[in-house]
């Protein structure tokens, strides 16, 4: 049992802050890591604030994971988006004065698509928190129920834990 | 404490830090083995790349790149390679490296596999071709120089190749077809003499039958002898013919002798010639070491800097104006040893390199690379790639003395080598490339020689003497190939020293040799001559004064037939044969 312990503090992680509210912000969090490219700073940032706020972990990398794909849809978008933004005169003193900046180069802001699609997933910040919310609201309590059922769920979060997503 | 909230993540923070402490490192010599694949164009095996984080640095251990124009064969490898990144460009995402080390840095070492990458590979297609061209010229030019000498050394006296022998044997063969023909018709005259005798002897018919039958003999031998006379007119002409003939073979005698005059004008070796065949072989070898990494070295750059990710993946960087530029990548000094292999003699080296970056433009220097010989075989290596303005400009000077050069074997064993000793060579090669225009040279340079032909050399001996004459003149060897014109279309031009010595040498051998020869020659010539004229005149005066003598007999049996048969029967000879 010692060694489930790590592993049930883990899966606690993923499994805390599941009301509804904090379900749609992870998710909406997630979404916008999903759609912005990875390997520069902006991606390991918003990975930070997603572990950093009180939001559900699982959802958020529901979120990135499917919205990792949608974005193979919304790459010419957010490229074009990106570079109308990065070429445009009166910006231009914004962007010099950023690229010359420490650490900020590593954000990766010049490039047309993670600026683009990060500014994209901005946008749909919102919107997808809002429309996910009664979501959960309605389907995360009988997915709940269902996952109680699993052997592993109950080994890895415990009868307390199973306590726990049973008294919601 | 919120234990609930904190543990979980710090969970998660310990396996981030596993990740990047387990398979970071992995991670990254997979990308700098592909990239570098890439680049390069050929295969890249890493054992060992390891990353620090304060100070941030990378080690790059037991590094082989493939030679892929030579299967089982590394074109670099190195034992360790260290660099430290500076902090301040580093946040500015510019990997600047003050000051590198490699070391443990070998060339054309074996390797396990063939070394075959699926990559691009553009490595010293170009300088291979030239090297191959090059071979291939040297190797022309060493067939046609020696079989000239040898033709040329020859016993050039073939009677049968003389044109007064084929005169000779024209006119003889005419003359003997014109005295089989005239044989031929005084034994006509013979066997239609003999049957005009034989009817006039014949007693049969009654007088008046002889009497037509004399007549009708007389007739005969009328016609006989008027034939005789055409024949003998004929053989008058004789003699003119011959003295004509005569004329011919002393024409033909003429210009044979001045045909000689002009072969042993024209007996003049060209010294490129045998500078090219010579000293092709080694010349080539070293042309094609410089330009190949010359080549590998200008390719490289040129791939570094035109690398740009795939769009769709990755967009478009946009490139603003900082207060300082800073390249990409740079390493302003790296510091280099090893060992090299030069003439099959391991040679330590150390020096190092300046500049060395992915964007030459915006760092506005050029790469410089100083390396020294640090063994008892004195060595430089000066280079220079300049790729920061329009048109890119390459230099390179390499100077040392040959390993293993105090005993050389120069031109191809198969046809004719020389073994050259002396003290050690020293080679000297200086290359610019300036777009894709190329011009320099390449020097080799030994004192104190001594020239030997190779013994198993299959030479005439009398060329083996002249070789030796001329060996005697050589006491020193200067190689040099000068280099100009395209990559796509390289031309060069060799000059040696042993080329001129030896062609002076050889011609003075050959001049000396051909003038004994051109005097036997000619005395050879005028006694073929004489003795091809004076036979065609006995031949022809016997054969002559024969048929001439049986057309008298022919002659005479006929005119004996008529007076016998008009004598016994009191006829009138003059008037049976109508003679006035």
């Amino acid at each position: 049992m010692v060694i489930l312990s790590p592993l049930r503090y883990l899966a606690s992680a993923f499994s805390a802050q599941n009301s509804p509210r904090q379900l749609a912000l992870g998710f909406a969090l997630g979404a916008v890591i999903g759609l912005v490219p990875k390997g520069n700073l902006t991606a390991m940032v918003l990975m930070m604030l997603l572990f950093a706020f009180r939001v559900n972990l699982g959802a958020g990398l529901l979120g990135a994971f499917v919205f990792s794909w949608i974005a193979v849809l919304t790459d010419p978008i957010a490229h074009q988006v990106g570079q109308s933004l990065l070429t445009a005169e009166p910006l231009k003193s914004i962007w010099t004065a950023l690229y010359d900046m420490p650490v900020v180069p590593w954000t990766a802001f010049n490039n047309t698509l993670v600026l683009g699609s990060f500014l994209l997933g901005l946008a749909a910040f919102y919107p997808i928190c809002r429309l996910s919310e009664p979501i959960w609201t309605r389907y995360w309590p009988p997915l709940q129920n269902r996952l109680r059922k699993f052997r592993v769920v109950k080994l890895l979060w415990g009868a307390q834990i199973t306590t726990t997503l049973g008294s919601h | 404490m919120r234990w609930k909230y904190l543990i979980p993540r710090g969970i998660l923070l310990a396996m981030m830090w596993l990740f990047f402490t387990f398979t970071l490192d992995p991670l990254l010599k997979r990308a700098a083995i592909f990239s570098g694949q890439v680049t390069t164009g050929t295969r890249i095996d890493v054992a060992q790349l390891a990353t620090g984080f304060f100070p941030p640095t990378i080690d790059v251990n037991e590094t082989q790149v493939a030679n892929r124009h030579s299967p089982g064969t590394n074109l670099i490898e190195w034992n360790h390679f260290h660099l430290s990144l500076e902090g301040g460009p580093l946040l500015k995402k510019s990997f600047i490296v003050d000051e590198a080390s490699l070391t443990g840095l070998k060339f054309g070492t074996p390797r396990d596999d063939d070394g075959r990458s699926d990559d691009l590979s553009r490595l010293g297609s170009q300088s291979s071709e030239l090297a191959n061209a090059f071979q291939q010229k040297v190797k022309n030019a060493g067939s046609h120089w020696l079989g000239l000498l040898t033709e040329k050394a020859k016993d050039r006296l073939d009677p049968r190749k003389l044109e007064t022998a084929r005169v000779a044997d024209a006119r003889h063969a005419n003359w003997k077809k014109r005295f089989d023909t005239l044989e031929a018709q005084i034994k006509d005259f013979e066997r239609r003499a003999k049957q005009i005798e034989s009817r006039v002897k014949s007693g049969d018919g009654n007088e008046l039958q002889k009497l037509q039958r004399y007549r009708q003999a007389a007739a005969d031998v009328r016609t006989l002898l008027d034939d005789v006379q055409q024949v003998r007119a004929e053989m008058s002409q004789l003699p003119q013919i011959a003295r004509n003939d005569q004329n011919a073979l002393n024409q033909a005698r003429l210009r044979d002798l001045e045909s000689i005059e002009q072969t042993v004008g024209f007996l003049r070796l060209d010294s490129d010639l045998i500078s090219e065949s010579l000293l092709g072989p080694e010349l080539a070898a070293h042309l094609d070491f410089a330009l190949s990494w010359i080549g590998w070295l200008n390719d490289s750059a040129e791939q570094l800097a035109q690398y740009e990710a795939p769009d769709r993946t990755w967009g478009e960087d946009i490139v603003f104006r900082r207060k300082v530029e800073l390249p990409r990548y740079l390493i302003r000094k790296l510091n280099v040893s090893g060992e090299a292999k030069l003439g099959g003699e391991l040679v330590p080296f150390q020096g190092q390199v300046t500049g060395l970056t992915s964007e030459p433009a915006v760092y506005g220097k050029p790469i410089v690379a100083h390396v020294e010989g640090s063994g008892p075989v004195p060595l430089t290596l000066d280079l220079t790639l300049d790729r920061t303005g329009d048109v890119p400009i390459h230099t390179a000077e390499f100077t040392c003395a040959i390993p293993n050069s105090t005993e050389m074997e120069l031109g191809d064993a198969d046809k004719f080598a020389l073994q050259v000793s002396g003290q050690r060579a020293k080679l000297r090669v200086r290359l610019r490339l300036t777009g894709e225009q190329i011009e320099g040279d390449v020097r080799i340079a030994q004192a104190a020689v001594a020239l030997k032909a190779k013994s198993d050399a299959k030479l005439n001996p009398r060329v083996k003497k002249m070789f030796q004459h001329a060996f005697d003149n050589v006491s020193r060897l200067e190689i040099a190939v000068a280099i100009s014109g395209t990559l796509d279309e390289p031309h060069w031009m060799l000059w040696s020293n042993i080329g001129d010595e030896l062609a002076n040498g050889l011609n003075g051998a050959l001049a000396s040799e051909f003038a004994a020869q051109r005097r036997n020659l000619e005395s050879q010539v005028a006694a073929a001559a004489h003795e091809q004229i004076e036979g065609f005149n006995a031949s022809l005066g016997k054969r002559y004064t024969q048929l001439n003598s049986e057309l008298q007999l022919s002659e005479s049996h006929a005119r004996r037939i008529v007076e016998k048969a008009a004598g016994g029967r009191g006829l009138n000879l003059n008037g049976l044969l109508r003679l006035k």
